[in-house]
C-alpha cells in the first residue's frame, strides 16, 4: 500500500493500468527518504499479483505474493549499486538486459526497478539506451530517482515521468508522529530530515540530532579558536559524510533566511548567534560551497572525502565578520 | 514430514539436476532443491530461472508434502555415503534432519512454496522426436549461435516448427546453420522460438544418442523436453529472429564437389598462418582446383591446393578460416558441396548425403 502522500500519484499510475496504457518504462522522481522506492515495489507487487485488491495493494496470499515477498519472484528485478553511494556499473546492466530479453515466467510482466537511477554511470545509461527504447513485450522499467536533473537526458526523455511534489508538512507530522508519539522530537526530526517522513523515522534510530549539535558546536568553535581544520574535518568524516554535508547546505540556508528577514521564529536562535557578523553573500558563499561539495561527493566519481570537508571548514573559518558577538568570545 | 529414499535412487536423480544449480547463485533459495511428495512418487526439481530440471523417483513416506533442500550439499553427502546407504529424512521447524547409519546430518530449509517453479502455460505446438535424432539437430546448429551479441536474439538457437518438419538456425551474423528434420508435427501456422544459449547446451547434454522419443511441448514463454525420467524446461528469448530465409543462397549450377577430410586438412593447416584477429583467407577457384591462400602480418605465408571437382568461372574470395572450418568440420559426410556465386555473397556448405543442413559464410574483404 502507498504511503498517505502518495495517493495522487497512485491514482495516476493506477489509472493509466486499468485503460492498458501505463508506460514501459516509467520515471518516479522525488525527494530521497519519502518513499518512492517504496512505491516503485509496492506497484511491482500489485502489478505482479494474481488477485490485486483494489486500490492499491497486493493480495499477500497468492503465489505471486509469497515469491515476491521471499523476494524470489523470478519476474521482478532489481538493480541497485553494489554498496549505498556507489556507481551503477556497466555489468549489473547487461545482465539486466540479458534477463530483460528471457521470455517472462507467470505471463502477468517482468519488472526491473532501478535505484537510484542516477546512481547509472554514463556507459550503463548508454547501454540501457537501446532497451528503453525498444523494451520486449509484457516488460516494465521502473527508474527510481531522487535527482532526476542527473540523469541524462536521453533516458529522462524516454520515459514517463511520475513527480512526488514536496510532501504536505502537516501529512508527513501525523504519519511520523502517530510512530514516535512524540511530537517534539517528531518535528526536530522532520525538520532535520528536509521534511521526508521516511528519513525522520530513520533517523529517529541513531544519534544524528546530538552528532548535528556536535557539528553545530564545531562551527561555533571553528569561527572563534584557532581549532585545526583537519582534526575537524576528521572528525566529522566519522559521521555520515553525505548527511554532514546535508546539514551544512540545511544550516546555511537557514543562516541566510535569517540574514533576509531578522526575526524568523521557525528558525532556532542558535544558528542566528552562529551567524551573527557575517553578511548575506557570505553566507551564500558557505551555502554554495557546501552544495558543490554535496554534488561532488554524491557524484560519480570518487574525490577524497578529507579534502572536501576541509575545503567548506576552511572557508567557513577564514570568513571576516565585521565583529564577532560578545557572547561567543567566552570559547577563545 | 519424514521420507526415506535410498542412495541408489536419489544418486542418479541429483546427479541429473544438480548441473543447473550454480555455484553463486543470485538468490538463495537457487541453491535450493525442490522436493514434492505425492502419490506419484518424490518429485525434484532445479533451476536457475532460465531453465529448470525436473525429476521423479520413488521413496516411502506416509505423508505428503513439500520442501526445499540445499542442492549441493545434499548431493555431495548422497555421494559419500555407503553405496547399499537409505537417507531418512525428518523435516521439522525448518530443518531437515538426516540420518543413514550411523551418520547425522542437519541442513537448513527454505519453504516451499518461496520456490519458483516453472508453470507452462497454452501450449502452441507439440510432438515427439528421437533423442538421437533431435541431439544431433542441435548439435549440428548450435555452433554457430552468437554469445553475448547485443542483438540479444542471436544468442539462442531458433527452433521454428513447421507442418511434419522441425528446423533449427542458428547466425552470429557471420555465419549461418540451419538443418531440417521430419517429424510428425501438426501446427497451423509456422511456429518460431528461440532457445537461450545456455538451455541448448544444457539440453544437448541430456540428450542421449538413443532411439528413444521425447515429448516437446512450446508455448509462449517455455519450451519443454520431457526425456522419460527427466523434464528439461527452459525460458525462451523475447525477440524477433531475422529473417535467415534470405541470407540463405540457392545451390549454384556448378558448386565445387571436394572431399570433406581433404578441404578440413587443407584449411586447418593453411590457418596456422593467418592473421590472428581477422583470420583471413584467400579461397582461389578454377577448373578442378582450389587454392587456400594465406599471410599474416609478418609476411609469412601459406598456401594449399586442394583438387575438387569444378567447372565454373574463376574466381577468388575472402573469408574467415575459422568460420569456414567450423562448417567443414560439422559436416561429416565424405564429400561436400559449395557454392559461391559472386565474391561478395555467402558461401553455401551443404552436406553431399541428402540430409537438409545448410551452412552459410558470409564473405570478407581481403
Amino acid at each position: 500500500m502507498p504511503y498517505p502522500w502518495q495517493k495522487k500519484q497512485w491514482r495516476q499510475v493506477a489509472t493509466a493500468i486499468e485503460r492498458q496504457r501505463l508506460a514501459h518504462a516509467i520515471l518516479l522522481a522525488g525527494a530521497e527518504g519519502t518513499g518512492i522506492d517504496q512505491f516503485a515495489i509496492e506497484l511491482a507487487q500489485y502489478l505482479l499479483c494474481e488477485a490485486p485488491v483494489q486500490p492499491d495493494s497486493g493480495c499477500g496470499q497468492c503465489r505471486s505474493c509469497i515469491l515476491f515477498r521471499a523476494g524470489n519472484h523470478p519476474d521482478i528485478r532489481m538493480v541497485n549499486p553494489e554498496k549505498p553511494g556507489m556507481q551503477i556499473k556497466v555489468d549489473a546492466i547487461r545482465e539486466l538486459i540479458e534477463y530483460f530479453h528471457l521470455s517472462v515466467q507467470y505471463g502477468k510482466h517482468k519488472i526491473t526497478i532501478i535505484a537510484p537511477a542516477e546512481g547509472m554511470n554514463r556507459h550503463s545509461a548508454d547501454g540501457l539506451l537501446k532497451t528503453l527504447e525498444e523494451p520486449p513485450p509484457l516488460s516494465l522499467l521502473i527508474l527510481v530517482s531522487y535527482q532526476p536533473a542527473k540523469l541524462p537526458v536521453t533516458i529522462r526523455s524516454r520515459c514517463q515521468k511520475i513527480i512526488f511534489n514536496r510532501i504536505n508538512r502537516q501529512a508527513s507530522f501525523d504519519w511520523l508522529n502517530g510512530r514516535l508519539g512524540d511530537s517534539g522530537r517528531t518535528a526536530a526530526l522532520l525538520e532535520f530530515a528536509g521534511g521526508a517522513p521516511l528519513k525522520a523515522l530513520e533517523l529517529s534510530e541513531t544519534d544524528v540530532l546530538q552528532q548535528r549539535q556536535d557539528v553545530m558546536k564545531d562551527l561555533r568553535v571553528l569561527r572563534t579558536s584557532k581549532s585545526n581544520p583537519v582534526d575537524t574535518a576528521k572528525k566529522w568524516q566519522e559521521f555520515d559524510m553525505a548527511e554532514v554535508l546535508l546539514w551544512l547546505i540545511f544550516i546555511f540556508s537557514n543562516m541566510a533566511k535569517i540574514r533576509y528577514s531578522s526575526g524568523n521564529e521557525s528558525i532556532d536562535k542558535e544558528t542566528g548567534h552562529l551567524s551573527a557578523g557575517l553578511d548575506l553573500p557570505q553566507v551564500i558563499s558557505c551555502y554554495d560551497l557546501a552544495l558543490k561539495n554535496y554534488h561532488l561527493l554524491t557524484g560519480t566519481t570518487n574525490l577524497n572525502r578529507q579534502s572536501l570537508l576541509e575545503e567548506i571548514i576552511i572557508h567557513w573559518q577564514c570568513l571576516k565578520g565585521s565583529s564577532l558577538p560578545a557572547s561567543l568570545n567566552k570559547y577563545d | 514430514m519424514n521420507f526415506i529414499i535410498t542412495k541408489k535412487n536419489l544418486l542418479p536423480a541429483l546427479q541429473d539436476v544438480v548441473g543447473v544449480v550454480e555455484r553463486r547463485p543470485s538468490l538463495p533459495i537457487l541453491s535450493n532443491l525442490l522436493l514434492n511428495l505425492s502419490p506419484e512418487g518424490i518429485r525434484l526439481a532445479a533451476t536457475d530461472m532460465e531453465v529448470e530440471l525436473v525429476t521423479t523417483i520413488a521413496g516411502e513416506f506416509e505423508q505428503a508434502g513439500d520442501i526445499t533442500l540445499p542442492a549441493r550439499k545434499l548431493f555431495d553427502i548422497c555421494r559419500a555415503l555407503p553405496d547399499e546407504a537409505d537417507l531418512s529424512f525428518s523435516i521439522e521447524s525448518g530443518r531437515a534432519a538426516i540420518v543413514s547409519g550411523k551418520s547425522r546430518f542437519t541442513l537448513a530449509t527454505l519453504p516451499a512454496q518461496e520456490f519458483p517453479q516453472i508453470e507452462l502455460l497454452d501450449v502452441d505446438a507439440k510432438f515427439t522426436i528421437q533423442q538421437g535424432v533431435f541431439k544431433s539437430l542441435l548439435g549440428k546448429t548450435a555452433f554457430a549461435m552468437a554469445q553475448q551479441d547485443v542483438r540479444y536474439y542471436l544468442n539462442g538457437l531458433l527452433l521454428e516448427a513447421q507442418q511434419d518438419k522441425l528446423r533449427a538456425v542458428a547466425t552470429d551474423g557471420h555465419r549461418l546453420a540451419m538443418c531440417d528434420v521430419d517429424v510428425a508435427l501438426s501446427v497451423d501456422e509456422i511456429k518460431q522460438l528461440i532457445v537461450p544459449r545456455k538451455g541448448v547446451l544444457e539440453l544437448t547434454r541430456l540428450l542421449q544418442d538413443s532411439e528413444t522419443e521425447v515429448h516437446v511441448q512450446m508455448s509462449r514463454n517455455h519450451i519443454r523436453v520431457d526425456l522419460g525420467k527427466l523434464v528439461f524446461t527452459s525460458k525462451l528469448i523475447d525477440g524477433k529472429f531475422p529473417d535467415y530465409t534470405r541470407v540463405v543462397p540457392e545451390q549454384g549450377e556448378t558448386p565445387v564437389l571436394v572431399k570433406q577430410s581433404a578441404l578440413r586438412q587443407g584449411l586447418s593447416r593453411a590457418s596456422i598462418l593467418s592473421n590472428d584477429k581477422y583470420r583471413g583467407v584467400r579461397i582461389s577457384l578454377e577448373k578442378d582446383k582450389l587454392r587456400a591462400l594465406v599471410h599474416n602480418q609478418e609476411q609469412e605465408e601459406a598456401e594449399e591446393e586442394i583438387d575438387v571437382e569444378y567447372t565454373g568461372d574463376a574466381m577468388e574470395v575472402g573469408f574467415n578460416v575459422s568460420y569456414l572450418l567450423d562448417a567443414v568440420s560439422i559436416i561429416q559426410t565424405e564429400a561436400l558441396m559449395i557454392t559461391i556465386s559472386t565474391p561478395k555473397s555467402g558461401c553455401l556448405l551443404l552436406p553431399d548425403d541428402g540430409t537438409d543442413c545448410r551452412y552459410v559464410v558470409m564473405p570478407l574483404l581481403l
